[in-house]
């Protein structure tokens, strides 16, 4: 089922998998499974937990899991079992931490710059920055559902099998969850096209 | 007459954008979309959302974890275990002309010059991802013209 459908930019790097065919008939081994994953684990760790030492924390859990879970792991759906992975480490942090920091990311001012191109990158990195803090609010539900559709690109059916619940539930959860990023990031919702800096915002 | 004599459902909506309403209740929803500005202003906010987040970069994994990742522990299981992993990875599409914010046409249908007021065929080329047969995906724009 993943395997089948790959939607937006967060997999295009997995798209050519050394070893599918060329002169390696045993596979790729552990570095190619680090060297494909690291970042997809790293990035989808940062985005549930909003802050770096957490998402490194998490993230290298992730990989231990996997790791271990490699001796047992039988053909079949390698991104489903990654992905379920994740959010089951993530889980597990979560309890006992209880909650993850929401305002670990940095405020710091940009730095004065007359170039418009980067004045623009700066505009793009606070963007991502209040968008990331947005989700960080969520409800870890909601999150892990928008965070698994609108940045893994995967589909309800295979958002429902990572985590184990009806693709109704599914479809719920991330309509809250954009209900509530909605709220959160209004300024960037209702404006269109130009991105508006921080301080426009009501 | 529309099939929803009032508004649809967000979470309809919502699901519109995803893709993952299936060709009846679609058809059934832009059929409102036609007559209903609110409705459709709904799904530029949720399709806006979705690129909000969709637009997050991806990170690179920091050099010390990923080395520590590497660190050998028992290859042989490894090797073995993983050999099975990639097999169907050929078949997969590639997705990079997503990442250039790649929006899909429905039925085939070429994109007029954007009007001040697109016709509803057009706003949802823009704003709904369709899952046509199994493995085509768009990437929802962010930005929405006509505004």
């Amino acid at each position: 089922m993943f395997g089948r459908v790959l939607m937006g930019h967060s997999l295009a790097l997995l798209d050519d998998a050394p070893g599918g065919g060329e002169s390696d008939p045993a596979g790729p081994d552990w570095a190619d499974v680090v060297a494909r994953y690291a970042d997809v684990v790293y990035t989808m760790a940062y985005r549930l937990t909003g802050d770096d030492e957490d998402a490194r924390d998490l993230a290298q859990d992730v990989l231990i899991r996997l790791h271990r879970g490699l001796a047992r792991y039988r053909e079949g759906n390698f991104e489903g079992w990654l992905y379920r992975t994740t959010v089951n480490a993530f889980r597990d942090r979560l309890r006992k931490r209880k909650r993850l920091r929401e305002d670990a990311l940095g405020d710091e001012p940009p730095g004065h710059t007359t170039s418009e191109v980067v004045e623009r990158a700066v505009q793009l990195k606070e963007l991502h920055e209040m968008v990331q803090r947005a989700l960080v609010k969520l409800p870890s539900e909601y999150r892990e559902a928008v965070v698994l559709r609108d940045l893994e690109g995967r589909s309800y059916d295979e958002i429902a099998a990572i985590l184990e619940v009806p693709a109704g539930t599914v479809r719920s959860r991330i309509h809250r969850g954009r209900e509530a990023l909605r709220q959160l990031l209004e300024p960037y919702v209702s404006e269109q096209g130009e991105i508006p800096r921080p301080e426009q915002s009501t | 007459m529309s099939f929803y004599p009032r508004h649809v459902e967000r979470e309809i909506l919502s699901a519109l954008i995803d893709g993952e309403l299936d060709p009846s209740q679609r058809r059934e929803v832009y059929e409102h979309l036609q007559e209903c500005a609110a409705c459709r202003e709904t799904v530029e906010e949720f399709s806006n959302i979705h690129g909000l987040v969709g637009d997050l970069p991806r990170l690179i994994a920091p050099e010390a974890f990923v080395s520590e990742a590497l660190r050998p522990r028992d290859p042989s299981r490894v090797q073995a275990a993983t050999s099975t992993i990639f097999g169907g990875r050929r078949k997969w599409i590639a997705a990079g002309m997503a990442a250039a914010g790649f929006a899909i046409t429905i039925g085939g249908l070429a994109a007029p010059a954007p009007a001040n007021e697109p016709p509803v065929d057009v706003f949802i080329e823009r704003h709904v991802t369709v899952h046509a047969g199994v493995e085509t995906g768009g990437q929802v724009l962010f930005a929405v013209n006509g505004r």
